[in-house]
Formats: structure tokens, C-alpha cells, sequence
């Protein structure tokens, strides 16, 4: 989803073959103001909430099973209040494999979409100031992985080298970079050839220099927006790898896992996926919140308002 | 949504026969069947199987899928087939019989023809035999011990093998089924024509197969008549799919339900079958490494799983813990008197203190992806509360497959085997000194499989491998686990529908 | 044009050399791939000789070489674990996955687009947030547990839909509903984002001025500049689309290429695995392609300028 901002700011240039970069602007609030406009990442912070401190409250082991007492609906809908979202199909208490999957998915979108930031960068970077061979390369690149369904990716990778945190981390880090990489390398190459460049550099000062301190600082609020979408993002993804069998192995509870589980059996048990489903809406909206709150933080210039 | 609990759930647990190995020992010596002609029953006009997945390949030699057989059992019928008590029963032969497990002696019923309308006659036998030996596949190594088949005439034959082996009929029964002449391996991807209850209809990869009823399969066949002029095997991938589809009527009878979906099914006003399907779970123990060459350490992982409560919790109440290799009365060598290990934690440290390890040690157990890794973490945490430091690899099935007698794998893995008629193949594979799946060496053990697979006498072999039995509690090979089972979902009118002992649906009734 | 064909091959040779190359190595490099496809009881005899069949036996680097080469004149050889050739058993069940794909996405730009037009011009109602919501939802829920959804509803509850299979029209409703939502709530974002650029822009405003009614500048006027990003959304996204689709016809039992090229992956058939995602990749190109087309005729200043959707 994050390739979208990016369309935007493309489209843009590509049509007036202008471009510019984004300017931070901080606005003034007043103090009430600014508590006010804090309220957009409440969704977030509750989700940061649930997933940080709900192993730490709730006492009930996420593993284990009481096959007695398989698929216990909530405790309003007729459950008990020592499983207060019920259980699941092999009688796991939900609220806590709800917040131990919270906690996993979150670690593992943000390190995913560390990652795809990282390496995205560099890459954009590299290509669009070296210029020549290796752009050509990181560009081709771009555009082979472009044309292969990142699934198929994800299938080919898994089968042959397993299941695994890693192999989930390449496979989620081979989705996302792209899209790092291409607003970067853009940026980078306007910088190459503009006459701002021409004279640091006659000031004796290098390209990466120049893109170091002059135009990251400004590409940052767009690669933090990128960034809370990718992570949003991120977590949906990885519960469709889960779900083609892609994912962790089974022992380990994500959201997507738990989504994937609830759905086995949605025809018994209702509550079994639609809580760690709310919980992903809960991620993706709270994302989205922070991607506009920053928007509006620091008035982006031409990204999209999602 | 109600709420559910394992009690009260509609469903059926299936396991047929029942301790009548032994009353059946003359089995596949003596015609258990009438050959006369019967009205066949009324059948209905369609029955819809939703599968789990496609049948990639339809060729009797290729194919190692339960999908798959279904759909060749189907077409084809083999010379023998396992009856409901695990028996071996003559099927297309009238008799089937050896004195010597070297020389069988067999005689086709009369009368039979294949789909095409050509009769089946004993070159059916060569024809089929010649094809599998000269495949790249798994079977072609079973077939080198068939030295020869001579046709005395139409009906009489005799396949006389190099050596003597007792589980021949065992292993004809599941591919060597009659080929009609002219056929091909591209005819038997596209059109394949055999004599058994049902015959080709269609096939759209991805989507469906359609088998139609064999009008002339009116004999009275051990397998029983069709159920329904028409079957349709859908291929739907995933089970919540397949329960809608029970659901909304689309499909008769699902296959491979999670456990976790029985509420579902029954919610769906279905019912569920719980099928014993010969399946042994185990974790196969390396005794090629220290300290598992030592009984001691064998016998103390044993006794330190609890492995009653595992079977309970992760596969349900038709799963018990098992005393040997053996998962039924069903399969040749169980023996109802042989007690399982008893959980015993402290037995096991003292087992361990005995054999040196009072502290215990560190090991690895290896488990592919396909079965859940649950079973590997609970058996570890058992392992873990006597000392025993387990960690767990998970590996990808080609990659596993690779590992079974590589000295550098883990020395624990868990697998099933299945099914578990005749335990020749497992014990030859795994168990024996020089199975090319093995890591466990014993001399007397090499021997009694020798013997066993040398004993023309079903009784006597039964003998032996429950004799073998005792042996591998003694000297244990692995940690013996549990009778793995199979469950089906299946429309109301349908509840009384006995699935078979190897999970193949067929679907025809006596 | 001939520019367009000249970049679509550059990118299909690409295309071909990076993923043949990734795809060799992976299925080799983790051990040998007879254990993927033969069964466990396969003695190591037979084993051997189907290696030696298969040319598996060659030094590595004699298999890459050859099967570069036949990777470049798209001869993918015979399946592993099929008997028959990897193309033919791909291009099988491949169009049932086209299809699915791609009347997924012409509904996800029709529904997006519509949706992105009418929430710019409905400010702040109770529509508006309803469809923001919606959205917001289609980008939340992911497609297999939609499907599912889907089915419980108006299959298992309503009757109105079959739950699974492909018989007819009927049974291609709910799995193109859970494929579209996702993407037609991106595209409805993208667009409503830009019209809403695209009214403060002055030829809007002069339109305006000249008295054109609000909804024909809305749709002769602005749609036009805003559709663009919906377009190139199509091109950015082909991959994802045929991705999303293989995820779709998993839960609805839609006989496409999923199953088969996952099976093949985990049976390690690398032929199979090799000519789907090869044809893959020609899909996305010429979907691509088309993108480019249309977008050249939404929008003439394209035409002389580069090829947007491609990654400049």
C-alpha cells in the first residue's frame, strides 16, 4: 500500500518534470491544541498498550490448551470471565494469544519495514547519485521484482529454505524495499543535476555529503510516513503468508495466525477471528493515523492523505 | 453459535473388524465371497467428495497420494484387496494362495471385464507387473523380489518371486492393480480404463474429477457395489471452505477436517466420522550416536512423555497411546496384551541415572513443517521436565526426507508411517540394520524381520512380529506415540458410511 | 511504440535472467530436489536414476548453463512430479487465475473510482465517513479472511451465492467481491485525494467560473487528471493483483494456478515452478503495457514524455 504515496509524488513529477522535495514546517499550536491533535494516535498508542503490557497483565498462558473447554465464546456471550474473549479450537485462552500476537506482529512489522526502509534508502540513494551501470542495475532490479507476484516469491523462498523469522523477514523485506528505493532514487537524481549540487560540490563538498545532510533531513517526514504504512502493511501481509502456510511455523502467535486459526473455525466460533481481525483494523487504522498525523505535523508536500 | 465442548458432538468413531486377525488366517487362501450375481441395491444419482487438494498424477505407479488412490481404487481393482478387519481378501482373484511365500498360486474370477468390454485375463497380471517394474518410482523396487509371472491360462497364473516374501500380497493390494491391454502411461493420465466399480468421466485440472458407476460390476466384490451413479471429487484446498460446502449441501462428504472444526460440523448439520486409518506416530530414536545407543536412555524417553495426554489433547479421544510400532488389532503383530510404557518421570531419571546421565544431556528433534509442531513442543517440555534439554528443528519436508539416516540430522525425529497392514515395508525401511531410512541396528531384530517376511503362515508371521513388538519395547526405536486418525465430514443420509482402514474413498458398500 | 515493445522485452530478459537464476540456486542449493517430489520410500537406487534422468547428476554449473539456456528460448522441459511438459500444465489452470485477476481489477478501478469521486464531492458527511470507513476496512482485513467471510454470509446463511467451485457467473461473484475491496479502496483514496488537488487547480476554477454544472466538471474536468494515479496503481500492482488472486481462489476452490504452483514449490518441481513464474512476469509485463496505453490516452503530455508507470 505504501507504493501509493509515492505514486502521487511521482505522477507529479513525471508531469511537470518538476521536482521537489518535501518542506518541514512546523506549525504552532497552542498548548491545548497540541493535546487535542494528539488524539489521532490513540488507536495506535492502545494497540502499543495491549500488545507491550497485556502479556505482562494477563495471567493466562497463550499456549496452553484445555481441550475441555475448546472454543469457549466471550464471557458477555455466554463464556466465563476467566477467558474473557473465549478460546479457541484447542481451548487457548484468546485475550492472551490476542496481545502475545500483538506484541509478535508489531516486532515483526517493524522490523521488516526497518529493514525494507534501510535498504531501500541506500539502494535509491546509491543508484541515483552513482548514476551509469548501477543505477541501471538497482533500477532493473526494481523492475524484475516488480513483475513477479511477491507471493511467488514468498512460495518459492519458503519451500526451499523453510519456514522461519527470517526467511518471514526476507520475504516481507522483499515486498517493501521497492518502494524506498524508487522516491530516493529520484530524489537523489534531481539532486545530481541541479546547480545546488554544482556548487557544494565546487565548495568541495561530496554527493553523499550533500545527501546526507541536505536531503534526507528532508525526505524524512515522507519516509516516516512510508514507514507507518509499511509497517500496517506489513502485518496484513504477513497474515496472508501465514494463511498459504508461508508465515512462522505453527507454534508461533501472530495476528495473522490468529486471524488464520479464527478462520478454521469461523462456522463454530465467531470470536476466534474477529478479535485478532479488530486487532489488525486496530494496527492499520492507528498507522494510518500516524502517517496523517505527521502529514500534518510537518505539511508534506503532495502525499497522499492516506 | 453455540457453545461447544467435545461432549455431545455428533460424530462417530470408526474402526472395523475388531480382534478378528486371527479368525481370519486362512484369509487369502480361502474364497470368502459368493461370486454369484446380486440385484445391485438402488443407488443415488450423485455423491460429492470435497477433497483437500488435486490428484496430480492418475498412473497406479506414480501415484503416493491418499487422493490419488481413491481415485485409482476406484477404477481398478487389484488382485487383493485389505478387508474391513485387515485381512488380506482375494479381490479380482477368486483365490490367492502360497505355500512357500515363494510361488503364488492365483486364479482370477471368471467373467470379469475391464471398461472397454475386454475380458480380464491373467495377462493383466503380467502387463501390470512389467509396467510398475520398469517405472522410476518407489514401486519398481517392491516388484524386483516378483521374479516371474507365468500364465498357465485365462484364469490360473503364478507370480514366483526370487525370494520369499511373505508380504507380497500386502503390497500388491495397494498398486498393483489389472491394466487392460493397449494401454498407456499417457492413457492412464487421460483415459484410464480398469475393472473396478466406477469408471473414467472427466477430469478439470484444479477443479474436479467425475467417476461414473461400472454398470457391470455386478459380482459380488469384496469392495461392494458403487454408491452412486455418479461420483464428483472436488479439489478445495481449505477446510473452512469444505465445512461450507456441507453446509450449503454443495458436498456429500469433506475430507480432512481439523479437529478444531468438529463443532463446525456439526453446526453445519453434518456429521463427523472419526476414522482409525492404520497410522503410527512416533519419534524415531537414532541409536547410532551417544546416548542412544543405550536402551536405558531408549526405554527413559519413553517412560518420561506422557504421551496418553498428548494424544488426548492434540488428537482427540480415538487416540491411545501405543505399546510398539503397531496402531490397531487391525494391523499384523499388534498385541492386545502388550502394555504401553507407563508414564513415569521418575522411572526415567532413574533409567538415566543408571545409564550415566543422572543430569541428563542435550539433544535435537527434527519435525517437518506438514504435522503440527505442537506435538514436537509438548513431547520436548515432557523431555525437559526429566532433564533432557530438547531443541526443536523444524525442517522442511525435502529437507527431512533427506535427513531419515543421515548421522549428522538430529538424532530425534517425528513422523508417522502409514498405513500399517503389514508392518514389512516400515520395519525394512527404518528398523532394519541396512533400511536405507534407518539408524538403528540390532541384530535380532534384522533376524525376525527376515523371518517374518519368510513365513508363509499369516498366524506364524503374526507370531513373529509380536515377538518384534516385545523386542522394540525392550530395545526401544523410537518413543512410541499414538494411532494418528483421519476425519471426515459427512451429510446426515450419509452417517452410516464406513470409510476404509487406509483413508482411500471409495465410495462403494457391501 | 516501439520504445514501449523495446522496454517490455528489456524487462521481460531482465525478468527471465534474475528469476530463473534465483530460482536454480534455491531449489539446488537446498539439497537435493528428488526428496521434494519422490516418496520418502524411494530407494536410493531408483533415486539415483531418476537424478541421472533429470540430468541432476551434472556438475552445477552445466545445469545452469543449460537450463539458462532453455529458459531464454521459454522451453521450461518436463515436470518433475507431472507427466507432462511444465508449460502445458501451467498454461492449464492459468487462465482461471487471469480471469479471476483481471475482472478483479477492472471492478476495483470502476468501484474505486467511483468511490473516490463521490466521497471528494460529499465533504464530511455521514457518506463520507461510511465509505472512509469502508475503505479503511478493505486495506485492514486480509483477503482470505474476507473470503471466508464472504462465504459464511451469502453462502452458508443466505443461499445466494455457491460456496465454492467455478460453475457460472454465480459462482465468480463472492471471489471477485474479495478481491476487489482491497484494491478499490486503495484506488478510492488515490483518487480522492487528487480530484480534491485537482478543484484547487485554476483551470478548474475557470471552468467554474465560465458557469460549466458542477458535475460535468467533476467528471469531463477533473476525473480525467484524477484517474490517472488509479491507472498507474493498476501497473504498480499487476504482481500484487495476480498475487492476491492466488490467495482468493485457495479459499474458494477457484481452479487456478495457485495451488499448483505452490504444491510445485513444495514438491520442489522446479520446471513448474520456473514456467509459472515466467508467465507470471509476461502477464505483469503486458498488463503493464496497457497501463502505459491508457494512460497515454487519458493524458496527452505522456505521450512525449517517459512512461510513467515503469520505475523512470
Amino acid at each position: 500500500m505504501q507504493r501509493d504515496s509515492v505514486l502521487r509524488l511521482e505522477s507529479q513529477h513525471s508531469s511537470t518534470g518538476d521536482v521537489r522535495g518535501g518542506s518541514i514546517e512546523r506549525h504552532r499550536h497552542p498548548r491545548f491544541q497540541s493535546v487535542l491533535s494528539l488524539l489521532p494516535l490513540l488507536p495506535l498508542l492502545s494497540l502499543v498498550a495491549i500488545a507491550v503490557v497485556g502479556p505482562l497483565v494477563i495471567v493466562a498462558d497463550p499456549d496452553e490448551q484445555e481441550l475441555l473447554i475448546r472454543l469457549q465464546p466471550p464471557a458477555w456471550a455466554g463464556g466465563s470471565w476467566d477467558h474473557p474473549l473465549g478460546t479457541d479450537g484447542l481451548g487457548r485462552d484468546l485475550l492472551a494469544r490476542v496481545a502475545e500476537g500483538a506484541r509478535f506482529s508489531l516486532l515483526i512489522g517493524v522490523i521488516a519495514a526497518v529493514n525494507a526502509g534501510v535498504i531501500g534508502v541506500m539502494l535509491g540513494a546509491f543508484a541515483g547519485l552513482a548514476g551509469g551501470w548501477i543505477d541501471r542495475i538497482i533500477t532493473s532490479l526494481v523492475t524484475v521484482e516488480m513483475a513477479i507476484p511477491g507471493i511467488v516469491i514468498g512460495i518459492v523462498i519458503t519451500a526451499t529454505l523453510g519456514q522461519g523469522l527470517l526467511n518471514l523477514i526476507v520475504i516481507l523485506l522483499l515486498g517493501g524495499w521497492i518502494v524506498y528505493a524508487r522516491i530516493v532514487r529520484l530524489q537523489a537524481l534531481a539532486l545530481r543535476q541541479s546547480e545546488f549540487v554544482e556548487a557544494a560540490h565546487a565548495l568541495g563538498a561530496g554527493r553523499f555529503y550533500v545527501l546526507r545532510r541536505h536531503m534526507l533531513p528532508n525526505l524524512a517526514p515522507t519516509i516516516l510516513v512510508l514507514f507507518a504504512q509499511g509497517i500496517a502493511a506489513v502485518m496484513v501481509y504477513e497474515a496472508t503468508l501465514t494463511y498459504l502456510g508461508l508465515g512462522l511455523p505453527i507454534e508461533s502467535v501472530t495476528l495473522g495466525s490468529l486471524v488464520r486459526e479464527g478462520q478454521q473455525v469461523v462456522f463454530s466460533a465467531w470470536w476466534a477471528g474477529l478479535f485478532p481481525g479488530l486487532m489488525i483494523a486496530l494496527a492499520v487504522v492507528g498507522f494510518n493515523f500516524l502517517a496523517d498525523w505527521i502529514q500534518a505535523r510537518m505539511r508534506i508536500d503532495r502525499i497522499a492523505d492516506m | 453459535m453455540q457453545r461447544q465442548t467435545t461432549h455431545g458432538i455428533n460424530r462417530r468413531r470408526v474402526i472395523q473388524g475388531g480382534g478378528s486377525l486371527i479368525a481370519g488366517v486362512a484369509g487369502w487362501n480361502v474364497p470368502t465371497h459368493s461370486t454369484a450375481a446380486q440385484t445391485p441395491e438402488p443407488v443415488r444419482d450423485q455423491i460429492v467428495v470435497d477433497l483437500d487438494g488435486d490428484v496430480s498424477t492418475f498412473d497406479p505407479a506414480l501415484t503416493y497420494t491418499t487422493r490419488g488412490w481413491s481415485i485409482v481404487h476406484s477404477i481398478y481393482d487389484a488382485l487383493v484387496d485389505f478387508g474391513s478387519d485387515g485381512t488380506i481378501v482375494p479381490l479380482a482373484a477368486e483365490t490367492f494362495a502360497t505355500d512357500d511365500a515363494i510361488t503364488f498360486e492365483v486364479t482370477l474370477r471368471a467373467g470379469m471385464t475391464f471398461h472397454d468390454g475386454s475380458p480380464v485375463t491373467t495377462a493383466a497380471i503380467t502387463r501390470s507387473i512389467e509396467y510398475m517394474r520398469a517405472s522410476d518410482s518407489q514401486v519398481a523396487d517392491l516388484i524386483t523380489v516378483v521374479d516371474r509371472v507365468e500364465e498357465i491360462d485365462d484364469l490360473n497364473a503364478r507370480i514366483i518371486c526370487s525370494e520369499p516374501a511373505a508380504w507380497l500380497p500386502s503390497q500388491l493390494a495397494v498398486w498393483q492393480v489389472l491394466l487392460p491391454e493397449g494401454f498407456t502411461p499417457e492413457s492412464l493420465e487421460n483415459n484410464p480404463v480398469g475393472s473396478g466399480p466406477y469408471r473414467w468421466g472427466s477430469y478439470e485440472p484444479g477443479n474436479e474429477i467425475v467417476l461414473v458407476r461400472n454398470l457391470d460390476y455386478i459380482w459380488g466384490s469384496p469392495k461392494g457395489q458403487a454408491m452412486a451413479e455418479e461420483v464428483v471429487y472436488r479439489f478445495v484446498p481449505e477446510s473452512a471452505t469444505r465445512v461450507a460446502d456441507l453446509a450449503t449441501g454443495q458436498a456429500d462428504i469433506i475430507a480432512r477436517i481439523p479437529i478444531e472444526q468438529e463443532a463446525g460440523i456439526e453446526g453445519a448439520g453434518g456429521t463427523v466420522i472419526v476414522a482409525d486409518i492404520l497410522a503410527t506416530a512416533f519419534v524415531r530414536i537414532a541409536t547410532d550416536v551417544a546416548p542412544f545407543d543405550d536402551p536405558r536412555v531408549r526405554r527413559a524417553l519413553n517412560h518420561a512423555v506422557d504421551v496418553q495426554a498428548i494424544a488426548r489433547a492434540l488428537e482427540g479421544e480415538s487416540s491411545n497411546r501405543l505399546a510398539s510400532i503397531y496402531p490397531d488389532e487391525r494391523a499384523l503383530g499388534f498385541d492386545p496384551d502388550l502394555q504401553p510404557f507407563a508414564y513415569d518421570p521418575e522411572l526415567a531419571r532413574e533409567l538415566l541415572a543408571e545409564a550415566g546421565y543422572p543430569d541428563g544431556f542435550s539433544t535435537s528433534l527434527e519435525v517437518s513443517q506438514a504435522p503440527r509442531l505442537n506435538y514436537a513442543e509438548a513431547i520436548a517440555s515432557d523431555l525437559e521436565a526429566v532433564g533432557i534439554e530438547v531443541e526443536i528443528v523444524a525442517a522442511e519436508a525435502g529437507t527431512f526426507n533427506a535427513g531419515w539416516n543421515d548421522p549428522e540430522a538430529p538424532p530425534l525425529r517425528y513422523a508417522s508411517w502409514r498405513p500399517m497392514y503389514d508392518p514389512n515395508t516400515f520395519l525394512s525401511l527404518v528398523v532394519a540394520s541396512d533400511g536405507f531410512l534407518s539408524r538403528y541396528d540390532n541384530p535380532e531384530v534384522d533376524a525376525l524381520i527376515q523371518d517374518a517376511a519368510a513365513e508363509p503362515d499369516t498366524e506364524a508371521r503374526n507370531a513373529i512380529y509380536q515377538q518384534l513388538g516385545r523386542v522394540l519395547q525392550e530395545e526401544p526405536a523410537a518413543i512410541y506415540l499414538w494411532n494418528a486418525v483421519t476425519r471426515y465430514g459427512v451429510e446426515p443420509e450419509l452417517a452410516d458410511w464406513e470409510p476404509r482402514g487406509d483413508d482411500y474413498i471409495v465410495l462403494t458398500k457391501a | 511504440m516501439a520504445r514501449l515493445a523495446l522496454r517490455a522485452l528489456a524487462i521481460l530478459a531482465g525478468t527471465i535472467f534474475f528469476a530463473s537464476s534465483g530460482i536454480f540456486f534455491l531449489i539446488h542449493l537446498s539439497g537435493d530436489p528428488t526428496y521434494g517430489f519422490l516418496p520418502v520410500n524411494t530407494s536410493p537406487e531408483i533415486r539415483e536414476s531418476v537424478r541421472e534422468r533429470l540430468g541432476l547428476d551434472q556438475p552445477l554449473l552445466t545445469q545452469y548453463c543449460m537450463f539458462m539456456r532453455d529458459a531464454f528460448t521459454l522451453d521450461f522441459g518436463y515436470s518433475w512430479s507431472l507427466r507432462q511438459p511444465a508449460a502445458e500444465a501451467v498454461l492449464r489452470v492459468f487462465p482461471a487465475t487471469m480471469q479471476l485477476a483481471l475482472i478483479g481489477t477492472v471492478s476495483a478501478v470502476v468501484v474505486g473510482v467511483v468511490l473516490g469521486v463521490i466521497t471528494s464531492a460529499t465533504r464530511s458527511g455521514p457518506l463520507e465517513w461510511l465509505l472512509s470507513a469502508t475503505t479503511l476496512v478493505g486495506l485492514a482485513i486480509p483477503g482470505f479472511w474476507l473470503g471466508t467471510l464472504l462465504i459464511l454470509l451469502f453462502a452458508v446463511e443466505l443461499g445466494w451465492f455457491p460456496s465454492s467451485g467455478s460453475a457460472g457467473w454465480r459462482s465468480m461473484v463472492l471471489p471477485i467481491v474479495a478481491l476487489t475491496l482491497h484494491p478499490a479502496s486503495m484506488i478510492a483514496r488515490l483518487v480522492r485525494a487528487n480530484m480534491r488537488d485537482v478543484e484547487s487547480t485554476m483551470y478548474i476554477r475557470t471552468a467554474r467560473a465560465k458557469g460549466v454544472p458542477t458535475r460535468a466538471v467533476q467528471w469531463r474536468h477533473m476525473l480525467p487528471n484524477a484517474i490517472l494515479p488509479a491507472v498507474a496503481y493498476v501497473g504498480l500492482h499487476a504482481a500484487g493483483l495476480i498475487g492476491g488472486a492466488i490467495v482468493i481462489e485457495s479459499v474458494f476452490a477457484w481452479p487456478g494456478v495457485g495451488r499448483m504452483a505452490l504444491q510445485a514449490a513444495l514438491e520442489r518441481d522446479m520446471p513448474v515452478i520456473h514456467a509459472f513464474v515466467v508467465l507470471s512476469a509476461v502477464m505483469v509485463t503486458l498488463v503493464n503495457i496497457l497501463v502505459d496505453l491508457t494512460a497515454m490516452a487519458i493524458d496527452p503530455r505522456l505521450r512525449s514524455s517517459q512512461v510513467m508507470s515503469n520505475a523512470t
